[in-house]
């Protein structure tokens, strides 16, 4: 059985107007439907860059030899409605993404601007709100919401418009580990019952434990990509990268150079902690 | 010199109808020299208690001493710059304070308002610049040209080039990535060892763990729980009864069920000890 | 403060409550016409008893309404008092210079107060009872004719809508930034003219940064999720007539005709 990609992205490269460098520099990957990909790296490494060119919202310029394919459609000018149809971003800062006066005409916005009845949406948006929690809110103004509030709301809007892949733009940087959770929990919920696929970019490393695949990027080249553990045994690039590894990464390291031998099979902590527990009852 | 808050209460927009009580009798007593973290969940009254410390916010009732000043209901707005002199406060996301022409203008418009010559405020805001992990090259730049890490150190040098006995932080490395946010830590650490007071606002349980020596709880805008953190984060169903979270360090230690600790480790550094003593047992 | 900016509206239920912004707003607008048919004891007696029983329908306290007049009190005794002197005509009472105080002039100065009165308190009605979208809503609903003339109506309510959307925002972000530069040593109160208009430079440019951040960032989510201006847009929040604005209207026609009954010809 092939592989169902539903984002192919070949030889992508972009430069900001006045810039020296590419902040994309010969980008080549793929996003398999229904996975969950995590993009870390630090500030400027191009994370935010690559899906800005995803979904159109920067134009890489047309080219024979690059092209970015979402869902079978190969993005140009024509058809950049059609993939924005298709992605919803979820951006870092809860307040300026929220268009709406409330709840509900936030969530109705993207139906809005599709064109959907007015029927229609009377249908939909409670539906979305109620899927992310957020009922008891509807007819709430932004001001009385916390940022977790808020970026489940602009989650809301997204599952509105019913698109194929979901990608967070460091969406829980500015919110509380509560807030944090809340919204990881919804975007998990949501990926099962819509089938959606997830991008994630993110700075906290313990939530790449949620990807099936990891990119690492620096300047704006792709240094490594794999299943997180085999991304996570490479300490020593992720430290030259200026990356964390996650929490039981490091534990298993410093156990390692302080003489106590772990496997390298073991890369969770439900792994390693059960692996402590044997050896400790076995001497 | 100490801290001490007694018997501090905040009410918000006090009768009117929005009125909401942001800190409820807190009293406490703090150490010179010493970093003291305040937890609690987003609204427990940990900004408001922060903003009390340099009198952006004066109580309701109650009395604050405080560097020297003492702050009570009647206290006005003039006559604070002796005590915000001493006692300066970084918000979240400090960048958005920048507005100079330079990077080293703004560094040094902290202490040119608290009455460096022009000549003196250059030279500590050139120190800080260095000492805060930036370039001298940038000094003469608009900080609006900079990345959002380098912005957030230009801030922080702009408020530690006076030096303030006591620095009080509001969540200070959000938004960072972690090689940013540790160095941040790091200098911070560093500034208390060089004899200041660090008070540090933060929901990141493995920092407090990592740097602090003793520990406020609010809930509610109440000061719950005054302890150092091995106490605090010894009393697991205490946490867990207050939605608090552990460090990462602890809370994987209390997985590791047929292991003894004498002391629950607290950090990553901890952790490994502790492991390592229980195996060569 | 930002009460003020943004509107007093104030949360509550009573049959004001629920009729509709585009109503509630012509009614108030040709109020302030309609106060002009008045021109006699009874038909000012009548307009103070309609005004009163629109406000007591609102079913909130004395007291908004009293804050609704306070800020202003000042300009309509003053109005009321150049009335009072100037005016000419009639049983003069006291004379002094240029300056008398006459039977016309008594009169006259009541009137101009309970006109004045009555503007502002039916405006409160309106202002206390709306939301502000609702009335930039009805605003829309109002200027529906100029797109006739090709005036991007649509547009201008979306500005609008997303505009007060962000008072709030702004707010919050003026007075985070205020505290920050007062922690460095910023002083916003004292000093004269010259100090205090230089003391506003860290406050404005982090506030001219911020919100020009502020709408990039909402640029590229409303991009994102869809926005292209205008084309084939459809709307979620609709205004609907309903009986109780039938209700409004019936009230200001039997107003408007004991007005036209009652006034000296």
């Amino acid at each position: 059985m092939t592989i169902d990609n539903i984002i192919k992205i070949r030889n992508v490269s972009f430069t900001y107007p006045d810039a020296k460098e590419p902040a994309i520099n010969n980008v080549t990957f793929d996003i398999e439907r229904g996975s969950w990909t995590s993009i870390i790296g630090h500030n400027g490494s191009g994370k935010s860059t690559i899906i800005r060119l995803i979904n159109g919202l920067l134009d890489a310029g047309e080219n024979a030899n690059s092209k970015i394919e979402v869902d079978g459609i190969r993005l140009t000018q024509k058809t950049v409605w059609d993939i924005r149809d298709r992605v919803g971003v979820v951006f870092q800062n809860p307040d300026n993404q929220f268009v709406g006066a409330t709840v509900a005409d936030d969530v109705a916005f993207g139906l809005e601007n599709r064109g959907v009845s007015r029927l229609e949406m009377m249908k939909i948006v409670p539906k979305a709100i109620a899927a992310v929690g957020m009922s008891e809110y509807a007819d709430s103004e932004p001001g009385s919401l916390s940022g977790g509030q808020k970026q489940r709301v602009a989650i809301a809007g997204i599952i509105a418009i019913k698109p194929k892949i979901i990608i967070l733009d460091e969406a829980t940087s500015m919110l509380d580990p509560d807030g944090r959770s809340q919204v990881l929990q919804i975007v998990q919920q949501m990926k099962d019952k819509y089938g959606l696929t997830v991008i994630a970019i993110t700075h906290d490393i313990d939530e790449t434990a949620l990807a099936d695949q990891v990119l690492v990027m620096n300047d704006g080249q792709i240094v490594t990509q794999g299943k997180p553990e085999s991304v996570f045994k490479k300490t020593k690039l992720l430290n030259e990268l200026g990356l964390t590894v996650p929490f039981v990464q490091q534990v298993k390291k410093d156990l390692q150079s302080n003489a106590i031998n772990i496997p390298d099979t073991i890369n969770s902590e439900k792994e390693l902690i059960n692996y402590l527990c044997q050896l400790n009852s076995k001497k | 010199m100490s801290i001490k808050f007694q018997k501090v209460s905040y009410v918000y927009s006090q009768g009117s109808p929005l009125e909401k009580k942001g800190l409820d009798n807190v009293s406490f007593e703090l150490k010179d020299n010493s970093f003291t973290a305040i937890i609690g969940h987003t609204g427990s009254g940990k900004s408001t208690l922060m903003q009390h410390f340099n009198a952006l916010l004066k109580p309701t009732s109650g009395q604050i001493k405080i560097a020297g000043s003492l702050i009570t209901p009647e206290t006005t707005d003039k006559h604070l710059k002796k005590l915000r002199r001493h006692v300066s406060l970084v918000f979240q996301f400090p960048e958005t304070q920048l507005f100079e022409n330079t990077v080293l203008d703004d560094i040094a418009f902290g202490p040119k308002n608290f009455g460096y010559d022009s000549e003196k405020a250059k030279a500590s805001a050139q120190m800080w610049l260095d000492r805060v992990g930036l370039p001298k090259d940038i000094a003469n730049r608009s900080p609006f040209e900079l990345s959002g890490g380098q912005m957030r150190r230009v801030a922080i040098a702009g408020v530690l080039a006076y030096e303030p006995e006591i620095l009080c932080l509001d969540e200070p490395g959000v938004g960072l990535d972690p090689r940013a946010r540790a160095k941040m830590m790091q200098l911070f650490f560093e500034y208390q060892k060089a004899g200041h007071t660090i008070i540090l606002v933060t929901h990141n349980m493995d920092d407090v763990a990592e740097y602090a020596d003793d520990v406020l709880v609010m809930e509610k805008g109440r000061l719950i729980k005054h302890d150092v953190p091995q106490k605090i984060f010894n009393d697991r169903s205490w946490l867990k009864k207050h939605y608090l979270d552990e460090p990462r360090a602890s809370l994987f230690a209390s997985q590791l069920t047929n292991y003894t600790f004498t002391d629950l480790p607290l950090t990553k550094k901890e952790l490994i000890a502790g492991i390592k003593y229980n195996l060569r047992k | 403060m930002n009460k003020i900016l943004i509107g007093r509206y104030i949360a509550g239920d009573s049959i004001v409550y629920k009729m509709d912004p585009r109503g509630k707003l012509v009614a108030t607008i040709l109020f302030i016409f309609v106060i002009f048919l008045a021109n006699n004891p009874a038909t000012y007696a009548i307009l103070t008893i309609f005004s009163l029983v629109a406000v007591a329908a609102t079913k909130l306290k004395g007291k908004v309404f009293w804050d609704g007049v306070k800020p202003i009190i000042w300009l309509i005794l003053f109005t009321s008092l150049l009335q009072l002197f100037f005016t000419v005509g009639g049983k003069v009472y006291w004379q002094w210079m240029m300056l008398a105080v006459s039977s016309y002039g008594i009169i006259n100065a009541i009137y101009i107060f309970i006109r004045f009165t009555l503007i502002v308190l039916i405006s409160t009605v309106m202002t206390v009872t709306t939301m502000p979208l609702e009335i930039a809503d009805a605003i829309e609903w109002l200027l529906t004719p100029l797109k006739l003339f090709k005036v991007p109506v649509d547009k201008i309510a979306l500005v609008m809508s997303i505009a007060l959307r962000f008072v709030p925002t702004l707010f919050d972000q003026t007075f985070k930034i205020m505290n920050a530069q007062r922690a460095r040593g910023a002083d916003f109160n004292n000093g004269g003219l010259i100090t205090r208009a230089k003391a506003i430079t860290p406050l404005l440019v982090p506030l001219f940064i911020s919100s020009l951040e502020t709408a990039i960032d909402l640029a590229t989510a409303m991009e994102s999720r869809g926005y292209r201006g205008d084309q084939g847009r459809t709307r979620y929040r609709i205004l609907q007539w309903s009986l109780y604005d039938l209700i409004n209207l019936v009230y200001f026609i039997i107003l408007v005709i004991l007005l036209l009954i009652f006034r000296t010809h």
